[in-house]
């Protein structure tokens, strides 16, 4: 009884993280300017270079998009590998104190750090949760 | 094998983790604040007097320029090619108020109000608007793009600038004094030189606002961004620079594809708000501070440009970084907020 509880809570979260990069892949795509000139204004990336980093975001979350829904298990997986690289991404940008606002798209954009980490973090762990029950537990 | 594999992702992810987590409990020792020692006093030079609602009730109210009267700008109605506006005016003691309506142009960058006239520009070009009968001039200007305005006191319609002006192949930043009457543009005091135009990043960089003492007859132009304040006589002409201890860099600015400019982050900090002269010093509202529950005023000697002493001045729970106009006289000063005025009088 416990185990089927913590499969459609996985279930649940799954499908959250699904619909959550869906919805700040299509954000960056809508609003691909305003997402290359939060990169420029970082100073980490040239004109030239956010340009092609933009594409490769989005090109990314989609491709994590077509794992989760296709081959559940190895989406899961390059989804917390991509949540990571993001936490790191934005961790690296508060500690030369190059972060200002999110860029991330959607509701997100605008939003301080520290809820920006804790809502990173929260996904990265939720999907570890998920992985762990696909894999051990269902 | 499936136990290495898991052992090689834990190992991966732990790392990782331990990455993201010293990232964010430590700082890089390459961030510099520019924040100084400061020599606080426990004297003052300003007396808090009283704080005033902003008269309209809107609540993003512009603030125009003006030599005599705190004027806010309140946009009504969006018409096709104008906008309908009201515009309350009121001296610093905030006893006498007048509502006058009146139609700007849509699209304008008001810069600054004098006898009746509202002074701004549109697609980089300077008009006048009279607010009595609405009628537009247009100056020309044309290898001027003025970014800011003050109008001398005197009688011969010359105003000091702050822009970019055309000459030749050069483009010139910098201050200038231009006449309305006969047209004449004089370079004051340059800034840069640059061979092709850079009107929209040097605005950015060279942010600030002008400011007339009546007591020391001394306008200065106190950048928002950058450690410089420069002080001009009353008939415009340059006499020095002060650099401000906390020594904030020029701000670097960027630009997208699309050739909007903007500050790139963590080489653009907040510096001096707004500044003023009285008794032959320069006070300084400072916002390189880590103080956020008062204002901080830094005081230099005009003489020597020197630092003197800092002063902490309690006004409600604002800090300098909350300043977004300052207004003077003979008696005292209103510091401008998002929504009241702080009047202060000078101690004696």
């Amino acid at each position: 009884m416990k185990k089927k509880g913590l499969v459609l809570f996985a279930e649940i979260i799954y499908l959250f993280i699904l619909f959550f990069f869906c919805y700040t892949a299509a954000n960056k795509l809508v609003n691909i300017d305003s997402f290359k000139t939060n990169l420029i204004k970082t100073t980490l990336f040239t004109k030239e270079t956010a340009h092609y980093f933009s594409y490769v975001v989005i090109c990314l979350e989609i491709l994590v998009i077509g794992l989760l829904i296709f081959k559940k298990q190895i989406g899961l997986f390059a989804f917390v590998i991509t949540m990571f690289i993001f936490t790191l991404y934005i961790s690296y940008l508060r500690y030369n104190q190059l972060y200002e606002v999110c860029g991330c798209g959607g509701i997100l954009n605008g939003l301080e750090y520290r809820y920006h980490f804790i809502i990173n973090l929260s996904l990265l762990l939720s999907g570890l949760f998920c992985l762990y029950i696909y894999k051990y537990e269902k | 094998m499936k136990n290495k594999f898991f052992v090689i992702v834990a190992t991966v992810f732990c790392t990782l983790f331990l990455w993201i987590l010293y990232l964010n409990f430590f700082e890089s020792n390459r961030v510099d604040y520019h924040f100084f020692n400061r020599n606080f006093s426990n004297n003052t030079v300003l007396v808090f007097d009283k704080l005033t609602d902003k008269i309209s009730n809107f609540d993003f109210i512009d603030n125009i320029p003006s030599n005599d009267s705190i004027i806010e700008l309140e946009k009504k109605v969006f018409n096709a090619d104008t906008i309908e506006c009201k515009l309350y005016f009121t001296d610093l003691d905030f006893k006498r108020k007048i509502i006058r309506n009146t139609r700007i142009p849509k699209n304008c960058n008001i810069l600054f109000y004098k006898k009746d006239r509202v002074y701004f520009t549109k697609e980089f070009n300077f008009f006048s608007c009279n607010i009595c009968n609405n009628k537009i001039e247009k100056y020309p200007l044309t290898n001027l793009k003025i970014a800011n305005v003050k109008f001398l006191n005197n009688s011969k319609e010359e105003m000091l600038v702050f822009g970019e002006l055309k000459e030749g192949n050069k483009f010139l930043t910098g201050f200038f004094k231009v006449s309305l009457l006969n047209l004449t543009i004089q370079p004051i005091k340059i800034l840069e030189t640059n061979n092709k135009n850079q009107y929209l990043a040097n605005t950015l960089k060279y942010v600030g606002e002008f400011t007339y003492s009546p007591s020391d007859t001394i306008l200065s132009y106190a950048c928002d961004k950058y450690s410089r304040i420069y002080f001009f006589d009353k008939t415009g002409n340059y006499i020095k620079e002060l650099i401000t201890s906390e020594n904030v860099p020029l701000p670097t600015i960027s630009t997208n594809e699309k050739g909007d400019s903007f500050y790139s982050r963590g080489g653009t900090w907040n510096t001096n708000m707004v500044s003023f002269m009285k008794n032959g010093f320069v006070y300084v509202f400072s916002a390189r501070e880590i103080d956020k529950l008062n204002l901080i005023l830094d005081k230099y000697s005009f003489t020597d440009l020197k630092y003197i002493e800092t002063y902490k001045i309690k006004c409600d729970s604002y800090n300098s970084r909350d300043i977004t106009n300052l207004f003077i006289n003979e008696n005292g000063i209103v510091l401008s907020f998002t929504q009241n005025y702080a009047s202060f009088k000078f101690s004696r």
